[in-house]
């Protein structure tokens, strides 16, 4: 009995995973930037020490001084230090696949 | 198949495999009752009697009196059959080991568990908190130390609760027989952050658990690096007086012990993963994190906060 209601909720799990592509970007969302930033679609992610990212699709500047492409978010996410030296933003040491994910994931918040 | 972090239907060890099937023991008798009910209540509404009883009914008619009796046994055995298993559940996970494998003394506090490791050398004694590691197979006595306000301590899958109570040391014990992580929770309010109080217990086969252990005794290499230096004076100047770190210059006994910081999975007591991006944000501004918790925002440049995070992740 316990394994059987066990096995519908990680089929339900499973289920939910398939239909929502952003599962996996919104995990390191709140895995590395929920204690700094406000995210929309990442409940716990409510941080006060960067900027909220709500909008962030349609801001013009990242960081202050490059413009916000897909390939700049990119390499910000990938080294924040080298792109703003001594800014709070530390190094994450993330993947060039998860700082994809999450750029992708960054690009669909349009509303601010 | 894993059990939900707090599930309580599954056990991992000895001590909760004598409680779980008594709990669904107690859950289908009191379903089944509920239905029971239901159903006569459902059948006295469907088809009333359309009069009320006569009141000599129970008195004077046998008929009457047989329901009653039998609604007496069949109450009675299941709650004996409970009465009966409860006893012997509790005689087998109530007392402590006799003879236990580990020691620990636990203090928990607003909003964190401090953990220390008890060994009859001193040399052998060690501190950490949040994440307590332990071998499989063994029996592990818990001394739980009375801290600030009133705490319980739980972990679902390996134990019961026992409270911790302020001036007073209670004794409970683990013991788990499959490896893996258990989540622990404060089950007993004790302020703003009650719900972010949790921790982990990590049961890993004996070899593993004596790597750890001879890790934990290791005190904290000094900083190689020019950024994790200057982290390590910000860090002194920051945090020094809360926290401690073997082998520096910081003794504070107020907050967790980082000297192994970056061996454990979860920071702020089970609320943020341990990532370089939780790390920074947690220090930076840990009341928006967790507010209420004691640990006050820093106020660090980002030049700060770079150098303290190079120095945190020496901590290893």
């Amino acid at each position: 009995m316990p394994r059987l209601i066990l096995l519908a909720l990680t089929l339900l799990v499973a289920c939910d995973r398939h239909a929502d592509r952003h599962a996996a970007p919104r995990a390191l969302i709140a895995a590395q930037c929920a204690a700094c930033h406000t995210v929309p679609g990442v409940a716990i992610a409510r941080g006060q020490v960067g900027p909220p990212l709500a909008g962030i699709a349609r801001r013009t500047t990242l960081a202050g001084r490059l413009p916000n492409t897909p390939a700049n978010m990119r390499h910000f996410l990938l080294h924040p230090q080298a792109v703003q030296p001594g800014g709070a933003m530390p190094d994450m040491g993330l993947t060039p696949a998860q700082a994809d994910a999450i750029a992708d994931y960054l690009a669909t918040l349009d509303e601010p | 198949m894993s059990a939900p972090p707090l599930g309580y239907l599954t056990s991992a060890g000895e001590r909760a495999a004598a409680i779980v099937p008594l709990t669904w023991f107690v859950l289908a008798v009191s379903v089944i009752v509920g239905m029971v009910v239901a159903v006569l209540l459902l059948a006295a509404i469907v088809h009333p009697r359309g009069r009320a009883l006569p009141t000599a009914i129970v008195a004077g008619d046998d008929h009457g009196l047989a329901w009653i009796k039998w609604g007496l046994v069949l109450s009675a055995l299941p709650l004996i059959v409970t009465l009966v298993w409860t006893m012997a559940a509790l005689g087998r996970v109530a007392g402590p080991p006799r003879s236990p494998a580990l020691v620990l003394d636990v203090t928990p506090r607003q909003y964190w568990w401090e953990v220390r490791y008890d060994a009859r050398d001193p040399a052998d004694r060690f501190v950490t908190a949040n994440e307590i590691h332990i071998a499989t197979g063994a029996r592990v006595l818990v001394r739980l130390h009375g801290g600030d306000v009133i705490h319980s301590f739980w972990v679902p899958q390996l134990s019961g609760k026992t409270d911790a109570i302020p001036g007073q040391t209670n004794l409970t014990w683990l013991a788990a027989d499959v490896p893996g992580r258990y989540r622990g929770q404060c089950a007993e309010f004790c302020g703003l952050e009650h719900a972010k109080m949790a921790f982990e217990v990590v049961a890993e086969p004996p070899a593993a658990f004596e790597r750890w252990r001879r890790a934990q005794l290791q005190t904290a290499p000094p900083p190689s690096s020019d950024a994790a230096q200057r982290g390590a004076r910000v860090f002194q100047s920051h945090c020094a007086s809360c926290h401690a770190v073997r082998g520096a210059r910081a003794a504070g006994s107020t907050a967790p012990d980082l000297t192994h910081l970056m061996s454990r999975r979860l920071i702020a007591a089970g609320t943020l993963p341990n990532t370089r991006g939780s790390l920074a944000g947690w220090v930076r501004a840990p009341q928006t994190s967790k507010p209420g918790a004691l640990m006050p925002d820093q106020q660090l440049t980002g030049q700060q906060l770079g150098d303290m995070l190079a120095y945190l992740v020496t901590l290893k």
